[in-house]
């Protein structure tokens, strides 16, 4: 298990503060994040490449903060695998055994990885030969076969096209569930993290802002940033009209709406940001003028349908919008087995379900 | 005539220039007379000396050159900025100020002390490589240090987190990875020691059958108006410089092709 306790680092004029997290053994932690927001800068502190200002790094019962990186028992795969150009795809697994502590793996576990990996028929083939796909296992195998007790792992398949990135996930899942490795895995990749996070902990301009396990994480963002990072949203601009005990009536800059909250610090008259995924708005082919104020429906007309490999997009504009005012409603309909017939121009309904409707405070945007 | 027609004509005008100045030379002398000169006991002992002093001056440089062209590739300290320009200072200064500057220390105090107590540098064959070393250290730092540039420390920092230490990640990864850098350093470190002249003949003085390198016995013979002399001796510069040019190349090229 590895442990990491309020972690303050800095490299130049970047800092990262109180980072704390665990990774219990046989499990996979995954640090979501955009580029530049310190994801690469705390798994290089862990590994022991960069000096901290303060903090605990411990695996099990071991506080390996102020060890040399060779003595952290850390493997590191980097972005760009550092693969050593110099060496075959063999001499890169077996690198490791060079400095064989008593711990290390065995020359028939190392075996077992490169069957596992499937690459037996390539251990001789030169490091620039290889595919991508190729050169991922390699890394991976090279640091398996290290016989480490913590895995990190910096976007190791950012590079891939999407069919190599699946089969990927799977042989590390399995691979990691056979070993019983704890993983901290960067990425920015949503699908990739909710395929083999078993935690996520999501890094905004090196902060954690929202740690949790992954259903947590996506089905209850603590913060805007963390809707932002964790799926694709509709954000309308608001001021709290009502509280109601767990709900509470907010009135949008564009159109009316009674939006339910699970936060009930808002007080009438607060600015607040509503989100709602894009995939959670439902949108009914008829359409009334007279709807409800507090059913979250309101009539709106297509103004545009774009249809991509996975998903239909549709992006409506509200029917009763204020003087001014061009907001847009996103939806994605998944189920592209069963096409929507919609067309543009099209007056329908778009229905807002409470339970997926998150509200945040404006300030914090 | 287009752009691409003037260019090469330049090009084949630079080859053509040489060429007519090297075998220019040839016109001088016979064949005979050539080779009774190459081998003759002084021109033997001159490319003998040359070879010598150049290759311990190399493996001087080389053994400071490793550690101190790493460190500028890799660690931030104070002082480095003045380092690396030091370094630019053989190519800015001319060889002959620099060995002036040379027998100006051993003119001081310390200087005078090492001279009577740990080496006699003046006029002597350890002048030589002393003239020749100061004269390649800094443009041999300067290349390995521009090979290690070109090596990523994320293969180092993957080689710490798979158990090797700072040493033996440089000695298995760092080392073999600029290895080609390395060796084209060393190569072009040696024939420019080879053709030194000004420091040499500064510090070592141009004594015969002492220290009478390649270069100092070339201006030797020049001063007597032995031609013959001259022609072989240049010969022999030019035939090692084409030699070592030839090498790197070949090093060079294999290491893009890698």
């Amino acid at each position: 298990m590895l442990r990491v306790s309020n972690l303050c680092m800095s490299a130049g004029n970047y800092s990262i503060d109180n980072i704390t997290l665990s990774v219990p053994d046989g499990c996979c932690h995954v640090l979501l994040g955009g580029t530049g927001n310190g994801k690469t800068l705390i798994l290089e502190t862990i590994a022991g490449l960069r000096p901290i200002r303060s903090g605990q790094i411990w695996i099990e019962e071991c506080d390996i903060t102020n060890e040399a990186p060779e003595n952290r028992a850390i493997s590191y795969v980097p972005q760009d695998l550092a693969l050593f150009p110099h060496l075959t795809v063999e001499k890169n697994i077996l690198y490791s055994q060079r400095f064989k502590k008593s711990e290390g793996k065995t020359n028939n576990e190392i075996l077992q990885i490169i069957k596992h990996l499937n690459l037996e028929n390539i251990l001789h083939r030169s490091i620039q030969n290889l595919s991508g796909g190729e050169r991922q296992r390699v890394a991976l195998a090279r640091a398996f076969a290290a016989g480490n007790k913590v895995l990190l792992l910096d976007e190791p398949f950012s590079a891939l096209h999407y069919t190599m990135r699946r089969s990927l996930w799977e042989l590390l899942s399995a691979i990691q569930k056979k070993y019983n490795l704890p993983i901290l895995l960067v990425t920015h990749d949503l699908e990739e993290a909710y395929f083999l996070a078993d935690y996520i902990s999501v890094l905004f301009k090196g902060k954690l802002l929202q740690t949790g396990t992954k259903e947590e994480v996506f089905s209850s963002p603590n913060s805007i940033e963390v809707t932002k990072m964790t799926g694709h949203y509709n954000y309308f601009m608001g001021k709290v009209l009502e509280t109601k005990g767990e709900g509470c009536l907010v009135g949008l800059d564009s159109f009316r709406a009674n939006f339910h909250t699970r936060n009930t610090n808002f007080k009438p008259g607060d600015k607040v940001v509503i989100a709602i995924k894009t995939n959670s708005v439902d949108i009914i082919a008829s359409c009334s003028d007279n709807l409800p104020y507090f059913s979250n429906m309101f009539p709106c007309r297509i103004k545009a349908i774009h249809d991509t490999c996975h998903f239909q997009q549709i992006i409506l504009t509200p029917d009763n919008q204020n003087d001014n005012k061009n907001d847009e409603v996103i939806i994605d309909i998944y189920n592209k087995t069963n096409p929507s017939s919609f067309m543009i121009g099209q007056k329908v309904t778009a229905s807002f379900p409470m339970p997926s409707t998150f509200v945040f405070g404006k300030g914090k945007n | 005539m287009g752009l691409k027609k003037i260019s090469i004509s330049f090009s084949i005008f630079t080859f053509i220039f040489y060429l007519i100045l090297i075998v220019s030379l040839l016109s001088f002398i016979s064949k005979d007379r050539f080779f009774e000169i190459l081998f003759s006991e002084r021109t033997m002992f001159s490319i003998k000396l040359s070879i010598t002093a150049a290759s311990f001056a190399v493996i001087l440089s080389l053994l400071i050159a490793l550690p101190a062209a790493y460190a500028l590739s890799r660690y931030e300290f104070s002082g480095k900025k003045f380092i690396d320009l030091v370094l630019e200072l053989p190519m800015i200064v001319s060889p002959a100020a620099l060995g002036a500057i040379i027998l100006f220390f051993f003119n001081t105090h310390m200087g005078t002390w090492i001279q009577e107590n740990v080496q006699q540098f003046i006029f002597t064959f350890y002048g030589i490589i002393l003239a020749q070393f100061t004269t390649i250290l800094g443009i041999t730092i300067r290349m390995i240090k521009n090979g290690f540039d070109e090596i990523s420390p994320r293969y180092e920092n993957a080689a710490r987190t798979l158990g090797a230490n700072s040493f033996q990640a440089f000695f298995s990864v760092s080392l073999p990875l600029c290895s080609k850098s390395i060796i084209s350093a060393v190569i072009l470190a040696w024939a420019k020691a080879i053709g030194e002249f000004g420091a040499t003949i500064t510090i070592a003085g141009t004594m015969a059958m002492r220290t009478e390198t390649l270069p100092v016995a070339i201006y030797m013979r020049l001063s007597v108006a032995d031609i013959d002399g001259s022609v072989v001796l240049i010969t022999i510069l030019l035939a090692i410089g084409l030699l070592v040019l030839f090498t790197v190349r070949q090093v060079i090229g294999g290491k893009a092709s890698a």
